[in-house]
Formats: C-alpha cells, structure tokens, sequence
C-alpha cells in the first residue's frame, strides 16, 4: 500500500514535470496601446518603441529581473583596476537577421551611430565619458573612459547592437530593425500589428520557444482588458494599475508582478517663483498624501518612493529617512508663510496627457494639495506639446511618468547635475554636483552607497522633483502563457523562455 | 406675451410637445444651476467609496476616485451645453450676417459668399471640426470654435433664402422708397420674419453640437480633465466597464436624453411653425 | 440632363479648388511655429532639423508657390510623406482606406434595408399613441451617440458571452467568419441611428404619397393593397431616400472615426487621431483631402442619381 502511494506520487511529479516541459511552437498574440513612431533603437525614447525592439536588438550587455548585470552579445569582460579600461570578449558565432555576422566592427560602428550628432540619439550623452573604442580583432572591444564610470555595465545593455555594413548601406532603421535577437522583423501594418517571426539561428539553444510574437495596436484599456479576458490576446504588457484592477479576478488571465522602476513625479522649475525657493519645495513634499495615491491611483499597488527605486536593492533609502515625507499640512503651509506665502500659492501643473497613471495622479494631487495652500490648475498636454514644454523648461510643475535606471548615477547624473542633460529644472547645487561626481568615479560599492544614501536625503525634500510613488509593474496574461518573466525596466526579455502551453 | 403662452400651451397639449418641453427644461436647468443643486463638488473625491453603483448617498454611483456621478453629470451638461450654446451662437451671428447679407447685396458678393459656404459645407461635419481643433488644440472654447465654424453654412444658406424672398417684398421696397437705412430694414424687416426659421434650426444645431461635442471630447480632443464632461466622463468610464458600467452607462445616458431633448423641441417647433407642415 | 451634369461638374471643380486651399492652409494657419510643435513631439529641436524639415515641407517659399507645388503633387496622385516614417501618405491611406469603406458601407447597406420594411410598418400603423411611440423612438435612435452603443455592446456580449470575438481586427482573406464577427457590433452601432432616421423619412413620404390622386385611384380600381404599396407607393417614396444617402454617408464615415476607436479598428479614423497626437499635419491634410473629395463625389452622384429618377428636378 505504502508502495502503491510512492508510486502514485512518482508518477504526479512526472506528470507535473511533463506539463511543464516547454511546448515549441504558437504566436503570442500580445495586446499594447500605442504603436512606436519607428523602431529606430538609438532616436527611440517611447516604452511604445522599447517594447517591439527589445526582443529585436541586444547589447553587449543586459540587465535581468533582480537588476543584475548579465552578459549579452559580451561573452565575458575585463574591468582595468583603475576603472577607466572594460575589455569585452564577444560571443563568436552569433548572426543578425539578415545573415551578416556579428563582430566587432559591429560594436564599433553602433557606437559611432550613436555618437554622431546627425543620428540626434537621446543616449549619446550616456557614454559622455568614454574617451575611445578600438577593435582588438574581430572578437574583442575596448572601451577607454576619460573617468572611472561604474554605471558602465548597465548602461550598455541600452546600446542595441545594429549590424554595421546594413546601416552603412543605408538600410533605414527606422521602418525595418535587424539585430540579433531572438525574434526577427517581419512584417508592420500601421495602427494594426506588428509581427515579429523567430529567429532561427539564436544563440541560446533552443530558444526562443515561440513561433512569432504579434504585437497588437489596440488602443483603448476597455478593448484590451476585454480582449485578454475573452482569450483574443494572450499578453498585455506592462499595464496600468486600474487595468491591473480590473483583470484581478478575471478567469483565465494571471498577472506578473515587479517592482517598477518607472515613477510618478512632480517636477518644478527652481527659477521660476514661487518654487525656487527650498522651503516651498519641502512644503509641498509635506502636502502630498503619498500613501493615499498609492491608493487612489495605483490601488494599493504600489510604493511611497524617494529619488531611486526600491528596486534598487541596496541602493535605495527607506522613505523614513525622508522627513518630509510625513504628510502635514499645517507643517506645510507653516513653511509656505516663513517662505513669504501667507496665503499660499496658485500654480499650474503640465500634465503628462498620454499616460494614465499621471492623468489621475495630477487629479488626485490637485485635490490633496488645496489644504496646503497649494492651489493648483490643472492643464493636460498631449505628448509632442508636453515634451515640447518640458524641454524648454516652461512650467511652474509638470507631473509625469519617468523611465528608472538600473544604477542610481544613470538617474541622478543626468537629472540633477548642474546643466545635465534631462535637467529641465535648472537645478544647480554645488553640493549635490560633487556628491554627484563622486559617486560615479567612485570604484567601491560601499563609498558609493554612502555617498547615494546622502544625495537622496538632500534630494527628497529640497530637489526640484517631488518624487512620487513607484507602483508595481503589471503584465497580464492567459493561463496557458509559461515561463515569463517580468523585470522591473519594463523590458520583455523573457519572451524568449515564453511559451504556450496547450 | 400672451401670444407665446397661447404657443406653449398649444405644444403641451401635444405629448411630444410636453416631454421635450419637460426634457430641455431639466436639461437647461440641470445644466445653468448644476453648481446649486448638485449634491457634491464634482471634484471632490472620496476613495473608500469609488466605483460604486447608485446608492442612496450616490444617487448615480460613483466614479473612479469615487466622484459623485450625478454631479459630475449635471457639470457635465453644463459644459456641453456652453459648449452647444457658444458654438450655435458663433455659427448665427456669423452665419446670420453673411446670409443675410449675401441676400440683400446680391450680384458677385452673393455668389461669392455662398461659393466660400458650399465649400465648408462640402467636408463632413466631424472631419472639419477635427481638422479644425487639430490646428488650433485641443481644449473646450476650442471645441466651440470649431463646431461653431462647421455650422456657418447651414446657418448662411438657411437665412439667405427667406431673405431673398423678402428682399423681393411689397414692404422692404416700400421702406426702401421711404429711405431707410440698410441696417434698419435688415434689423426692423428681414430678421424678424427670420426668426422661426432660425428658432428651428439653432434647437436642432444645439442637439448636434451636443453629439459632435461628445464625440470629440470622446476622442480626446475636446474637454480636458479634471473639467466634467459627459463624452470624457463615457470614454473615463470604459476602463472600469467590467468592475463598474455605472459611469459609462448614466453619462451615456445623459448625452442622449440632452441631445434627445433638443431635436425633439426643434421637430416639434418645426411642425408647429411651419404651416406648411401642419397636420402632418 | 446633359447640360445639368456638366453644370454640377463644374461646381464640383469649383467647391473642390476651394476644398484644396483650405486644406492647404490648415498647417500654415496654425498658431505658433508649425515645425516647432511637429518636431518637439519626436526628438530633439535642433536648428538643423528645423530647418531641414522647412525645406522638407517647402515652407521656405512664397505662399502661392507652396500651393503651387501642393497642388501638382496632389494632381499626381503624391499626397507627400509622412513626417515620421517617410511613408508616402498616399500608401498609408489606401492600407486604411478599405476598413473603412466597408464598415461605413456595410452599415449604409444594413440601414437602408431595415429602413424599408420598419418604414411600411410604421406608415400602416398610425394611431396616436402608436404614431407618437414611433416618432420619440425614431428621434431617440438619431441621437443616440454610436460610440455608446458600441460601449454598451462590448459590455454586453462580454458578460453574455465572454468568448465571442467581438473586438480587434482580422483581414478578411485570413479568417472571414472572424472578419465579420468583429465587424458585426461595430456596424450595428454605425447603422441603428442610420436605420432610426431613415425610417422616419422614409414614412413621412410614403403617407404622403398614399394620401395622393393617383393611389386613390389605383385603390378605386380594386388593386390589392399590397400592390398599391410596393407597385406605385413604394418606388415613388424612395427617391428622396436616395438624396438622404449623400449626406448620410459624411454622418456614417463621422461615425466611424469614432467607433473605430472603441472596437480597435485600424481604418481611417485611427489614422487621422493617430496622425494629430503626433503632429503628423501632411497626414492630417492629406487624408482630410481625399475624404472630402470622395464625399463630394458620392454627393454629386447621388444629385445625378436623384435628376434621373425625379422628372420633377429641374435643371435650369
């Protein structure tokens, strides 16, 4: 009898083992809201465009769901111990779609592409301090850099690999995207779908499991949510908290789960009155209710956060070492009046109009500051007149949804250095500018994270941006939809281990 | 006065007369004192209490940062009907003029002039008033601006005919020979007998405006938030169509009986006013 | 009728030239720099690219000369290039185009044949109460917001039957059961408020009619009702049927732009909303452009049409 209940049970774990083993074969039919404007990976700044590529092109590096840096087309890597050489051997044997090998001419003319002032690459200035590339034979890179970076790594996972003779023939990236991924263009109706086959040749053995994945351009959150619900889509990628709602308990459909690195945001413009001075950017930290947005916005899905993530494990200080982060309105409007504003201020918030999450959040927020004396008008851009605004610095505040980065200088750098280059506010602290030098030539990771921890502080309460709420990154699927994995950049890297069960 | 309670009276005595009497009479005063009688700011949220169906504090429910619906609504059709209203009045003023106008000048300004209107009037209303708020934005004067524009035609074309005829009249010749001015046969003569005509028209181009309004709004090219607005309120609602139809549903509602009300009134009057249709 | 015919083409020309320089001037009117605004919604402003997209759109010439060479690109058949994907607009609108069509006229099809028989039964049934029903459900069914009814249809087959494919878009050669399935809400929400009017129309002249000499007439010889109906009533109250549909096809497309949206439908509604978030105006012209003019000529048609079947018309 006992004999018999071993048994049973080796045969269950069988069984279950079975059902588990990847099935090849299938499309996802995936479900998003916009179509990208090009698949141009290095002019690309919309999530709309990182969604479709992503499964396109790779980098030298990626970066996976706990935010670790993993190797890529880099096979393996050698760092210089004063930080300023990264020796990168590449993986030998790798194609693109188009049948070119891929070497280290490839490497290097990617990153004159993205260098060059012609190709206007928003992340040009990311690799500001690398001073020189050279080829050292066909399976090996150097990178000199003018200064130790230690953001190095990660940030190269963003420079997608393009294949140099495509380009340099003028193959127009924009409309047809050859990389080395694991799935390959196919073929892109406007406004319809865009289709994108498996890659053959991969790499990764076996791998990727699915046949194509069609990218579905549907508008409109009810459309999708019943779409999924109903079985016509098998995955809507990274959706909004109130669609994450709504598909809770619907049958059939699960949600993947991370922390995200995206955040809400008020920003303001520190030259503009009444916001340039300090005590009436801590006032209005102290005015804002954040654990009542993580509930009105995200419903309860998602974390009060300071100027990193908390998915930056190690790297982010808890909200309690932010004191302002205490709701109080009468603290607030206490240091409205020893700023000089006795009777509070009227503003008006920029709004980011496309995204949801910030639509409702500067709805919210209107309502929460009113108390505070923070009396706020509401004006809801689209996004070319939003960008448009935001980057000539005209604003009092915008609220906006940003990208993280998977190491806090590819964040702070860039938005707090004085004259960086995403810093809309025109904030210029001479403090915050050697902290912030320092912490990206710092080679140790324990004086790097002295020197955060000390930024974030200084930031979160006095910074031109009032830091909101990370929520939870959702995905939504169907049952049948295996070994996906969500990872907290929003990138859908796990595609390639996706399969279908049947 | 008692001519116009003789009228009334005589549309009530007819049911349809009554119900869209009854209709845009809510409507209009739903819409003017919305800030008197509605139960809650629209504005002011209440999350423990959001998505809800109607209850008996929440008479329509409430939306997603538990908004009341039913006074969101009545702010709703306050802005649709500004909307409709300063839309309708852009369209007459201008309308008016260039019809009348081109009536009373004829020869090549009329031809002109009318040439200029069968041109707007030759896109699809939607079409024009999307292009329209494509240049100049989107947001809700506008929003009126533009269906304002897309309605001058009608407006042009409806008055320059009874003020042909009347042009040719026994007794605008007889004030000409008596040397009055232009402006006082236009303003004394031809708008008065105008004035059923246009009563007509602008009820019916109030119930339009209201659609097209809804529709662009719907769209997001209309009315932006927080401001209510019942084709936003509609299009806000269907993401929580599964968990709560209740937004979606009253505001839906709520565009159909405004603009029911109004075509009704102007079918109405228009069979009432026009002998010609009498007895139909 | 021949002299007619030509009159009304060379209105056509005439409304047509107008069309064209209005369209024209839509993205020279626009308030502030067009090129600015274009540019901040996709990159960076460089004076480089400013400049280089002023000459790309040819605003660097004088306003008659821009017109000019519009005008011939247009003649050509070359609607220009979409600013972001160098596309010629021109593809872009034909890949849209058919959707369209076929949704508006499916619905136009659908609408006028309910119309016929829901107009016969309501111009038989005329008592009061009856008559005034009729009419309030028929003002009702014009004013009923279509993006509305598609919410409500969305939301009701998902909670009848949640596996009904109801939404989305799959080309006809792939799969045309489910080509039509997802048409079928779309077009109901397109054709009731069409059917509702019509109708309507179609009943107040067929009592017209039948209160006429000649069907008293062809009644006083005996004929049987029914042949009184469709053998003289009938045909004679169609006609003005037919003048509606011009009109009634700029509705319908208006109406489409719209339920597109709801039902994720690529037609040319999507591609006009899409073409303004992004600042893409040569997109916005172009397709502004072509669906006029095919809504002109569907008018003139039906003006031709209408001549024909109505001796009455005069043509002077």
């Amino acid at each position: 009898m006992r004999q018999m209940g071993w048994l049973f049970l080796a045969v269950l774990i069988g069984s279950l083992g079975w059902a588990q083993n990847p099935a090849r074969g299938g499309t996802l039919q995936i479900a998003v809201d916009s179509s990208p404007a090009g698949l141009d990976p290095h002019v690309a700044t919309a999530f709309a465009t990182f969604v479709v590529i992503g499964n396109i092109y790779e980098g030298l590096t990626e970066i996976d769901e706990g935010l670790r840096v993993r190797p890529a087309l880099a096979e393996s890597w050698k760092v210089s111990p004063d930080g300023l050489t990264y020796t990168f051997k590449l993986r030998s044997g790798v194609t693109f779609h188009n049948g070119q090998a891929f070497d280290s001419k490839d490497v290097l003319a990617t990153f004159n592409r993205v260098r060059d002032p012609k190709t206007g690459s928003p992340i040009a200035s990311r690799f500001n301090l690398v001073k020189e590339v050279k080829a050292n034979g066909p399976q090996e890179v150097t990178f000199e850099l003018s200064q130790p970076f230690s953001p190095f790594l990660s940030e190269l996972a963003g420079l997608s690999i393009v294949p140099a003779e495509y380009v340099a023939a003028g193959g127009d990236l924009q409309r047809r995207a050859v990389g080395t991924g694991p799935f390959q263009f196919k073929e892109w109706v406007p406004d319809t779908y865009i289709l994108l086959e498996r890659n053959p040749k991969y790499y990764r053995q076996g791998r990727p499991y699915l046949d194509a994945l069609k990218f579905n351009i549907v508008p409109d959150a009810a459309t999708r949510q019943v779409g999924v619900s109903s079985g016509t889509y098998h995955f809507l990628p990274n959706i909004d908290p109130s669609l994450a709602v709504t598909l809770k308990n619907a049958p059939g459909v699960k949600l993947y789960e991370s922390q995200d690195l995206s955040y809400s945001l008020l920003g303001v413009n520190v030259t503009r009155k009444p916001f340039d001075n300090p005590k009436v950017r801590e006032a209005l930290n102290y005015a804002i209710d954040r654990k009542a947005l993580v509930q009105a916005v995200y419903f309860g899905n998602g974390v009060p956060g300071g100027p990193l993530s908390p998915a930056l494990k190690g790297w982010a200080s808890p909200v309690s070492a932010f004191p302002c982060y205490n709701t109080n309105p009468q603290k607030a409007r206490e240091l409205l009046r020893q700023a000089g504003y006795p009777n509070g201020v009227d503003f008006t918030i920029l709004t980011l109009g496309s995204v949801k999450t910030v639509v409702d959040a500067a709805q919210v927020l209107q309502a929460q500051l009113a108390p505070a004396g923070f009396r706020a008008k509401i004006e809801i851009l689209e996004l070319g007149k939003f960008v448009q605004e935001w980057r000539n610095s005209n604003f009092d505040v915008f609220a906006s949804l940003n990208g993280g980065s998977a190491d806090p200088d590819g964040y702070l750098f860039r938005t707090f250095s004085t004259g960086g280059s995403t810093n809309v506010f025109k904030y210029s602290d001479p403090k915050v500018d050697q902290l912030l030098n320092q912490g990206r030539t710092a080679t140790s990771a324990d004086t790097r994270r002295k020197i955060y921890a000390e930024l974030q502080v200084k930031l979160a309460c006095q910074g031109p941006i009032s830091h909101l709420v990370y929520g939870t990154l959702f995905s939504a699927a169907r049952d049948n939809v295996q070994g996906f994995k969500s990872v907290p950049t929003r990138s859908l890297l796990y595609l390639r281990d996706t399969w279908l069960a049947r | 006065m008692s001519g116009t309670w003789g009228f009334t009276r005589g549309l009530l005595k007819n049911p349809l007369g009554a119900l869209s009497l009854i209709l845009t009479l809510l409507i209009v005063i739903g819409g003017l004192f919305a800030p008197l009688i509605a139960p809650y700011d629209p504005l002011q949220q209440d999350i423990l209490a959001r998505l809800s169906g109607p209850t008996a504090q929440h008479w329509l429910g409430t939306d997603q940062f538990g908004r009341d619906v039913l006074s969101r609504i009545l702010h709703g059709i306050r802005a649709s009907l500004s909307v409709a209203g300063l839309s309708v009045i852009i369209a007459l003023l201008i309308g008016g003029f260039l019809g009348v106008s081109a009536a009373y000048y004829g020869s090549l300004y009329d031809r002109l002039v009318m040439r200029v209107m069968d041109v707007f009037l030759a896109f699809p209303i939607i079409l024009l008033a999307i292009g329209i708020i494509a240049m100049l934005g989107p947001n809700q004067s506008n929003t009126a601006i533009a269906i304002g524009i897309v309605y001058i035609p009608i407006f042009a074309r409806l008055v320059r005919g009874p003020a042909l005829v009347l042009r040719e009249s026994e007794y605008v010749h007889a004030a000409q020979a008596l040397g009055a001015s232009t402006m006082r046969i236009i303003n004394r003569h031809l708008l008065p007998n105008l004035t059923s005509v246009i009563l007509v028209q602008s009820t019916l181009s109030l119930s339009t405006a209201i659609l097209v309004e809804a529709s662009l709004s719907f769209l997001g090219l209309g009315t932006q938030p927080p401001t209510p607005s019942l084709g936003l309120m509609l299009s806000e609602g269907r993401a929580y169509l599964t968990l709560s139809p209740w937004t979606s549903v009253f505001s839906g509602l709520a565009i159909l009986v405004a603009s029911l009300g109004f075509n009704l009134l102007g079918d109405v009057l228009r069979d009432a006013l026009d002998p010609r249709l009498r007895g139909r | 009728m021949f002299a007619y015919t030509v009159r009304r083409l060379l209105d056509l020309v005439l409304v047509m030239f107008g069309v064209s320089v209005l369209v024209f001037l839509m993205i020279r009117l626009i308030p502030g720099d067009a090129v600015q605004i274009m540019l901040g919604a996709n990159t960076e402003i460089t004076p480089d690219r400013l400049e280089a997209l002023r000459e790309k759109l040819g605003l660097n010439k004088s306003l008659p000369l821009q017109y000019w060479d519009w005008l011939a690109g247009v003649a050509r058949g070359d609607l220009g290039q979409s600013v972001w994907t160098g596309a010629p607009i021109r593809g872009e609108i034909l890949a849209r185009l058919p959707l369209t069509l076929e949704l508006t006229a499916l619905s136009l099809v659908l609408g006028v044949l309910l119309s016929i028989p829901v107009g016969i039964l309501t111009a038989y049934w005329r008592n009061s109460t009856g008559e005034y029903v009729v009419r309030l459900v028929a003002i009702a069914g014009v004013t009923v917001p279509s993006f509305w009814l598609g919410t409500l249809f969305i939301y009701l087959s998902f909670k009848l039957w949640p596996g009904f494919p109801a939404i989305g878009y799959v080309p006809l050669a792939e799969d045309p059961t489910g080509h039509f399935s997802r048409l079928l809400f779309p077009i109901l929400s397109l054709s009731l408020p069409l059917l509702a009017g019509l109708s309507r129309l179609l009943r107040s002249t067929l009592l017209d009619i039948l209160n006429q000499d000649y069907i008293r007439t062809a009644r006083a010889k005996g004929l049987a009702e029914r042949v009184v109906m469709y053998k003289h009533a009938l045909r004679n109250a169609l006609i003005p049927l037919v003048t509606v549909i011009g009109i009634q096809a700029g509705y319908l497309f208006g109406g489409a732009i719209v339920v597109e949206q709801v039902f994720a439908l690529p037609g040319m509604g999507r591609l006009i909303v899409g073409a303004i978030n992004e600042r893409n105006y040569p997109l916005v012209q172009g397709t502004i452009l072509l669906v006029t003019a095919g809504f002109v000529f569907i008018n003139l048609l039906v003006d031709l049409a209408y001549a024909y079947l109505d001796p009455r018309v005069e043509y002077a």
